[in-house]
C-alpha cells in the first residue's frame, strides 16, 4: 500500500487531497505544519509528500529543506500552493520539491501525477 | 453538504476567529511584523481553501485582503485604523457567506454588490498607500484607466525588479547565460523602449485613455458576465452611449421613476442595476429610498440620451464607448500567466474556428491561473462566449477575436493576425526586444506552468523521441512531458546546499517511478545506467538522458532564469546578494567541470556552513539545533484531537444519563431480592454489582461531561472585537480585560451565557463607562475599563463584569421602582442601596424609556436575568455611584444531570436541586420560635425563616415529627435569601435527568420538572423560588 504525506495547516485542503487519495487507495498521514511533517516523515516511510508553502512554525520550504539532507528519505514531492509566480516554483524546485501545483488543483490532474510519482502499482 | 465543505465552513469560521484576533493585536503590538507575517499566513490560507469550491465573491475578497496583507507586511508602517475597519469589514462578509453556505446546504446567496464594494475599498488603501510609496519612484503613469485597481502594486513589484535587475549588471558577466540576462535588463534600462510599448497600449485602447475616467470605473465595476452579455447585445454597433444613472436617494418622493426613465432610454440596449447597500441589512433598509445605481446603454447619440433625462441631468453621465471596450479586462497583470505557444495555438485554433480546440486549450491554461487575472479574465470570457447558447456564429466570432486582442495585449506578445475577422484596431507590430525577451523568459517558463509548448513541438521530434514514440495515453504523455522538464530543471540547479544531494536522489526517485509505473521497461534499463553514473557524480549525463526523453527541450535559458530567481530567492535563503555575482562565475566553472564537489567556496554553501567544508554534511547541527524545537512543539498534540458532531455527543450524554438512572434500579432490586424473596446472599452480591457499575458510570458520566466541557474563551473571544466596535461607534475608550478565559463548563450553559454577557458588555459600553472628557473631568482615567472575569467555584462557574464607569443610583432606581407600583414606600424606605440596585433585575421593570431617563443600565437586564435562571444560574448586581458597576453571574457547570436532595412531605417524594440545598439539620420543636407571624429559629447564631412544605404546597396534613420531636429542616439558598424548610423527612440524594414539564402541566409553576428515579416512579422537582 502506498502511503503518502500530506502537510498543509489548511484542514479543508488536507481533507480534499485525503479524499481524492483515499479514493485512488493511497492511505494517507497528514500533518499541519513542517515541524509535525518532519518528525512524521523521519518516523515513517512515506512514498510521497504532498507539501503547501505557508504555513506557520515551519514553511514547506524549509521543510523540504531538511527533509532532503535525509538519505533515507527521497521520495517524490509535490509543493502546493497558491502562489503563481516563477519565483517560488523556483524556489520550490530549489528546496527538493519535484512537482509544483497551483491551487486550486484538478484532480484528474493531480492524481495523474501521483501515480506517476508514485511507481509500481502495488498489488 | 459535502463533507468536505463542512469542514470548510468550519475551518473558516476558526480562521476567522484567528484572523480577528490579529487584527486586534496588530493594534496594540509593537511588534507589528511578526503580527503582520502571521495575519497574511492566516488569510492566505484562508483564500487557498476558498480556490477549492466555487464562490467567486468570496475569492475576490479574500484576495484582496491576501494583496493588502502581503503589502502591509512588507511596510508596516502603512497599518492603521481604517485598514482594521476594511478587513473587519471583509471578514464579516466571509462569515456571513458562510452562513449563507450553511443555510443554503451550499449554495450560498452572494452579495456581488458587496464582495466588489469590500474589494475595491481594500484595493483602493492599497493603492492610495503604495501612491504614497510609490512617490519617489520615478515610475511613468501613463498605464491604462482599466488597471487602475491592479496597477499600483504591480508598478511597485516592477521598480523593485528594476532595482535587482540594476544591481546585476554591475557585475562583470562573461558566460553566455549574461547576454540573454542583459537583453532582460535592458527592458528596464531603455527608456525610450518602455515608452514606445507603453505608447502602443495607449493606442491600442484610445477609448481608455482620452479621459473619462469616472466612468471607466462604474464601467469596469459592471460584472464580467453582465459586461458580455452587454457586448453580445450591442453587437452590430461600434460605438454605443454608455450611461450612469444615480438618482436622488429620494427621487420617489419628486415623481420620479429611475427604472421606467432608464428602460424608456432611447435605443437602450443593455441594462444593469448596481446596489450599493450590501452591507446594510434588510430591516435596516428603508424603501422609500432609492439608492440603486443603474448603468445602462444605448445605440443613441450623447444628445438624445441627454435630452432624454433632460431633468434631471446632474444625475447622469454620459459617454460614448467602442463595444469592444465591454470586453476589456480587469484584474492582475501578470504578463508571463501564459506561454508564448499556447497563445498562439489558442489564436489559431480560434481563427479555425475550431471551438473544442479552443475550449480545451482555454482550460487547461485557466487550470493553472490564478482566477483574478486579468488573463484569467478573458480567458473566462472566451469560454463563456463558447457556451453562451444561441449566439451568432459571427458575433461569436468577432468576440473570441476581440478577446484574443485583449489577450495578447495582457501578455504584452505580440497581437496575432487575425485574417478573416477585422480586428477592431489592428495594433502595430511589437518586435523591440524587450517585449521579445520577456516573451522568451515566458516561453520557458510555462514549461512548469503549463506542458502545452510540449505538444507543440511533438510533430517533428516524435521519430526520434522514445517518450512520444511509446504509446502513452494523451494524459500520461502530457505529465511525463512536465514532470521530466521540472526534473531537468532541479537538476541543472547547482549549488552545494546541504540538501543538493537529497535533491538529485528525489529527482532519481521520481525518474525511477515514472518509468516504473508505465511500464517502460527499454527506457528504465537505460535509466539505470545513467543514475548510476548520477549518483558516482556525473549529473550532467542524466540531464542529457531526461533531454533524449523529452519531445521538446526549452532554449538553454534554464540556468539564467534560475539564477536570476535564485538572487530573489536569496534574500530569504542568505542575505548576502552582494557577493552573487562571483558566486554565479563560481557556478559556471563549477559546469564546465562538471564536478559536483568543488572545494572552493560557494557563497551560498558560505554562508550556511563554514566556506572550508562545503562539500561535507556540515550543515548537520542546524538539523539538530531544529529538532529539540520540533519536540517540544504542542502542535502534535493539537492535531491529535477529533472534531465531532455535537448530536453525537448530545446523544451520548443522554445515554449515560439514561445509564444513571436505570443502575439506580439495582438497589430497589437488591431491597425486593431481600425481602420479598428472602434472598440476602443474593441482594448482597447485587449491591456488590451496583457498587461497581456505579463507580463505572459516574465515571464514564464524567468523562463524557469533560468531552462537552468547553472553555470560556468560546465567548469571550468575540468580546474584543465587540468592545471594540461600540467604543468606536460611541467614541469612547475602553480597555477590556478578559481573566480566566480556560475556566471550563458545559457547552450548553457557555453557549446560553453568549448572548446575555454581549447584553451586559453593551450595557457597561453604553451606560455604564462615560465619554473620556467626563471621565476625566471626575478625576479618572480616560479610559475606561472593562474586566470580565470567569472562574470556578466548587461545581459552579462564576462570571464577573466589572466596570468603572459611573455606577447606578439606588434612589433613581428605588423612585422609578416605586412609580411602577413594584415597591410600595414602605419598602422603599427599607431597601439597602444594594437591594434597591438589584431592582433593575425584576421582570418589568427597564423599559428602553425609563433606562435612558435614568442613564444607568436596565436595558432588558431581566431578560438577561432569565436567560441566566433558565440554566440555573443566579445573579447579582452591585453598583458603587460614581465608581462603577460589577454584575456577577453564577453558573452550574453542568446542566444535563442534576443532583437532587429527595425530601418526603405528605407521603410524598419531591426533589430539591442540591446547588439550593445548604444543609439539612434536625430542629428540636422547642426550637422554633415565632416572630412577626413567621416562623423562625437560630441556626448558627442566624436567624433563618422557617415554611412548612405542606402550607406552601397546600397539602392538608400538618409536618410530622419524629421521635425526637424534631422538625427535618432543609435550609436552602433561594435567590440571595437563606430559608429553613419544614418537610417530613430526607431521603438522600440523587442524580436524575430533569425534564421539562410538559403539555398541561407547563403551566404549573411550582414545579421545575419531573425524573425517573430509580424503583420507576415519578419524582417531581420543586421550582423553590416560584414555591416561596
Amino acid at each position: 500500500m502506498k502511503h503518502v504525506l500530506i502537510v498543509d495547516d489548511a484542514s479543508t485542503v488536507r481533507m480534499y487531497h485525503r479524499n481524492l487519495l483515499e479514493a485512488a487507495g493511497y492511505t494517507v498521514d497528514e500533518a499541519v505544519n513542517g515541524i509535525e511533517a518532519l518528525e512524521k516523515a523521519l518516523e515513517g516511510q512515506f512514498d510521497l509528500y504532498i507539501v503547501d508553502i505557508n504555513m506557520p512554525k515551519m514553511d514547506g520550504y524549509e521543510f523540504l529543506q531538511q527533509l532532503r539532507r535525509e538519505p533515507m528519505h527521497q521520495a517524490p514531492a509535490i509543493m502546493v500552493s497558491t502562489e503563481a509566480a516563477e519565483l517560488d516554483h523556483t524556489k520550490a524546485f530549489y528546496s527538493g520539491a519535484n512537482l509544483y501545483m497551483v491551487k486550486p488543483i484538478k484532480p484528474l490532474q493531480m492524481m495523474t501525477y501521483v501515480r506517476l510519482l508514485m511507481g509500481e502499482e502495488s498489488a | 453538504m459535502t463533507p468536505l465543505l463542512e469542514q470548510f465552513i468550519s475551518e473558516t469560521r476558526d480562521l476567522l476567529q484567528g484572523i480577528s484576533e490579529q487584527l486586534l493585536e496588530v493594534e496594540k503590538s509593537d511588534d507589528k511584523k511578526t503580527t503582520l507575517d502571521e495575519l497574511f499566513r492566516v488569510v492566505h490560507t484562508l483564500k487557498g481553501n476558498t480556490g477549492l469550491f466555487e464562490f467567486p465573491d468570496l475569492t475576490r475578497v479574500l484576495h484582496a485582503g491576501e494583496d493588502v496583507m502581503s503589502e502591509a507586511r512588507e511596510n508596516p508602517a502603512l497599518w492603521d485604523q481604517a485598514l482594521t475597519d476594511y478587513l473587519f469589514d471583509a471578514m464579516d462578509f466571509v462569515a456571513q457567506f458562510c452562513d449563507s453556505i450553511e443555510e443554503t446546504d451550499g449554495n450560498p446567496v452572494s452579495d456581488s454588490a458587496l464582495a466588489n464594494t469590500l474589494a475595491a475599498n481594500l484595493r483602493a488603501y492599497l493603492e492610495s498607500s503604495s501612491q504614497e510609496t510609490d512617490a519617489a519612484a520615478s515610475e511613468p503613469e501613463d498605464k491604462p484607466a482599466t488597471k487602475k485597481a491592479a496597477s499600483k502594486t504591480t508598478a511597485k513589484k516592477t521598480t523593485a525588479k528594476k532595482k535587482t535587475a540594476a544591481k546585476k549588471t554591475t557585475t562583470p558577466k562573461a558566460t553566455e547565460k549574461k547576454t540573454t540576462e542583459k537583453k532582460t535588463t535592458s527592458t528596464t534600462k531603455k527608456a525610450p523602449a518602455k515608452r514606445k510599448t507603453t505608447r502602443k497600449k495607449a493606442a491600442k485602447r484610445p477609448e481608455l485613455a482620452t479621459g473619462l475616467q469616472p466612468l471607466d470605473e462604474a464601467l469596469f465595476s459592471v460584472d464580467r458576465a453582465a459586461r458580455l452579455s452587454a457586448w453580445l447585445q450591442c453587437a452590430g454597433h461600434e460605438e454605443v452611449v454608455f450611461v450612469e444613472y444615480t438618482p436622488l436617494t429620494e427621487c420617489f418622493f419628486q415623481g420620479d421613476d429611475p427604472l421606467h426613465s432608464a428602460m424608456s432610454t432611447p435605443g437602450a440596449i443593455w441594462g444593469d442595476l448596481d446596489c450599493p447597500c450590501g452591507e446594510t441589512a434588510l430591516a435596516d433598509l428603508d424603501p422609500y429610498q432609492c439608492v440603486t445605481k443603474l448603468h445602462f446603454i444605448s445605440s443613441a447619440s450623447i444628445e438624445e440620451v441627454e435630452e432624454h433625462f433632460r431633468y434631471v441631468p446632474d444625475q447622469i453621465k454620459v459617454q460614448d464607448i467602442s463595444v469592444s471596450t465591454l470586453l476589456a479586462p480587469l484584474g492582475e497583470e501578470q504578463n508571463d500567466a501564459l506561454a508564448e505557444e499556447a497563445l498562439t495555438a489558442l489564436c489559431q485554433a480560434i481563427e479555425a474556428r475550431d471551438h473544442a480546440a479552443v475550449e480545451r486549450d482555454i482550460d487547461a491554461a485557466l487550470s493553472l491561473m490564478n482566477v483574478d487575472l486579468a488573463v484569467a479574465n478573458v480567458l473566462t470570457d472566451m469560454k463563456r462566449l463558447l457556451t453562451h447558447a444561441g449566439i451568432d456564429s459571427a458575433i461569436q466570432q468577432i468576440g473570441l477575436v476581440t478577446l484574443a486582442h485583449y489577450l495578447c495585449y495582457e501578455l504584452h506578445a505580440e497581437p496575432f493576425a487575425f485574417t478573416e475577422v477585422a480586428a477592431p484596431e489592428a495594433p502595430e507590430g511589437v518586435s523591440d526586444d524587450a517585449v521579445s525577451g520577456e516573451a522568451e523568459q515566458s516561453a520557458d517558463q510555462s514549461s512548469n506552468s503549463d506542458s502545452d509548448d510540449g505538444r507543440e513541438n511533438t510533430d517533428d521530434a516524435s521519430d526520434e523521441q522514445p517518450l512520444a514514440a511509446a504509446g502513452l495515453e494523451e494524459d500520461d504523455l502530457e505529465a511525463m512531458e512536465h514532470i521530466l522538464q521540472v526534473q531537468r530543471r532541479i537538476l541543472r540547479m547547482d549549488s552545494d546546499d546541504p540538501w543538493a544531494s537529497g535533491r538529485v536522489d528525489a529527482v532519481i526517485n521520481v525518474l525511477i517511478n515514472c518509468y516504473d509505473n508505465l511500464e517502460l521497461a527499454d527506457a528504465r534499463q537505460q535509466l539505470d545506467v545513467v543514475i548510476e553514473s548520477a549518483r558516482s557524480g556525473d549529473i550532467e549525463s542524466l540531464v542529457e538522458w531526461i533531454e533524449g526523453q523529452l519531445s521538446y527541450v526549452p532554449p538553454d535559458l534554464d540556468v539564467s532564469v534560475a539564477d536570476d530567481d535564485d538572487e530573489d530567492v536569496d534574500h530569504d535563503l542568505d542575505d548576502d546578494v552582494d557577493e552573487d555575482g562571483s558566486s554565479e562565475e563560481l557556478e559556471s566553472e563549477q559546469k564546465s567541470n562538471q564536478e559536483n564537489a568543488p572545494a572552493s567556496s560557494d557563497t551560498k554553501a558560505a554562508t550556511s556552513a563554514p566556506a572550508s567544508s562545503v562539500s561535507k554534511p556540515a550543515t548537520k547541527p542546524t538539523t539538530t539545533a531544529k529538532e529539540p524545537e520540533s519536540k517540544s512543539t504542542p502542535s502534535i498534540t493539537a492535531s491529535r484531537s477529533v472534531k465531532v458532531d455535537q448530536e453525537k455527543i448530545d446523544r451520548l450524554m443522554n445515554l449515560i444519563g439514561e445509564m444513571i438512572v436505570a443502575k439506580n434500579a439495582l438497589p430497589f432490586l437488591a431491597k425486593r431480592a431481600e425481602e420479598q424473596h428472602g434472598l440476602r446472599e443474593m441482594a448482597r452480591e447485587i449491591k456488590e454489582q451496583y457498587a461497581v457499575v456505579n463507580r463505572i458510570a459516574e465515571e464514564m458520566q464524567d468523562s463524557i461531561m469533560q468531552i462537552r466541557m468547553m472553555p470560556f474563551s468560546f465567548i469571550s473571544m468575540r468580546f474584543p472585537r465587540l468592545v471594540r466596535d461600540i467604543s468606536r461607534r460611541l467614541e469612547k475608550d475602553v480597555q477590556l480585560i478578559i481573566e480566566g478565559e480556560d475556566t471550563e463548563a458545559d457547552k450548553n450553559i457557555i453557549e446560553s451565557l453568549a448572548e446575555p454577557l454581549i447584553h451586559i458588555v453593551r450595557n457597561s459600553l453604553d451606560h455604564g463607562i462615560e465619554m473620556p472628557a467626563v471621565r476625566e473631568k471626575a478625576g479618572k482615567p480616560a479610559a475606561g475599563t472593562l474586566t470580565i472575569r470567569a472562574s470556578q467555584e466548587a461545581d459552579r462557574v462564576m462570571i464577573e463584569i466589572n466596570d468603572d464607569g459611573k455606577g447606578i443610583d439606588p434612589e433613581v432606581i428605588k423612585a422609578k421602582a416605586l412609580e411602577k407600583g413594584l415597591i410600595d414606600e414602605a419598602t422603599q424606605q427599607r431597601l439597602t442601596d444594594r437591594e434597591a440596585v438589584n431592582l433593575v433585575l425584576l421582570p418589568g421593570f427597564s423599559t428602553a424609556e425609563e433606562v435612558s431617563d435614568l442613564s444607568g443600565r436596565g436595558v432588558g437586564m431581566d431578560a438577561v436575568r432569565s436567560a441566566v435562571e433558565k440554566v440555573n444560574g443566579t445573579m447579582a448586581l452591585d453598583s458603587e455611584t460614581g465608581k462603577g458597576t460589577r454584575i456577577r453571574i453564577s453558573l452550574p457547570m453542568s446542566i444535563a444531570v442534576t443532583r437532587v436532595m429527595i425530601v418526603e412531605s405528605d407521603k410524598q417524594l419531591m426533589g430539591i436541586p442540591m446547588d439550593q440545598v445548604l444543609e439539612t439539620v434536625r430542629v428540636p420543636r422547642s426550637e422554633i420560635y415565632t416572630v412577626k407571624h413567621v416562623q423562625t429559629t437560630v441556626l448558627r447564631d442566624r436567624i433563618v425563616p422557617l415554611k412548612s412544605l405542606n402550607q406552601l404546597l397546600a397539602l392538608p396534613s400538618p409536618q410530622t415529627i419524629n421521635e425526637e420531636d424534631e422538625h427535618a429542616v432543609l435550609v436552602a439558598r433561594v435567590g440571595n435569601d437563606v430559608i429553613g424548610l419544614i418537610v417530613d423527612d430526607f431521603r438522600g440524594s440523587v442524580d436524575i435527568i430533569q425534564k421539562p414539564m410538559s403539555g398541561v402541566l407547563s403551566g404549573i409553576q411550582a414545579y421545575s420538572g419531573a425524573a425517573l428515579i430509580g424503583d420507576g416512579s415519578v419524582l417531581m422537582v420543586l421550582n423553590l423560588k416560584e414555591v416561596l
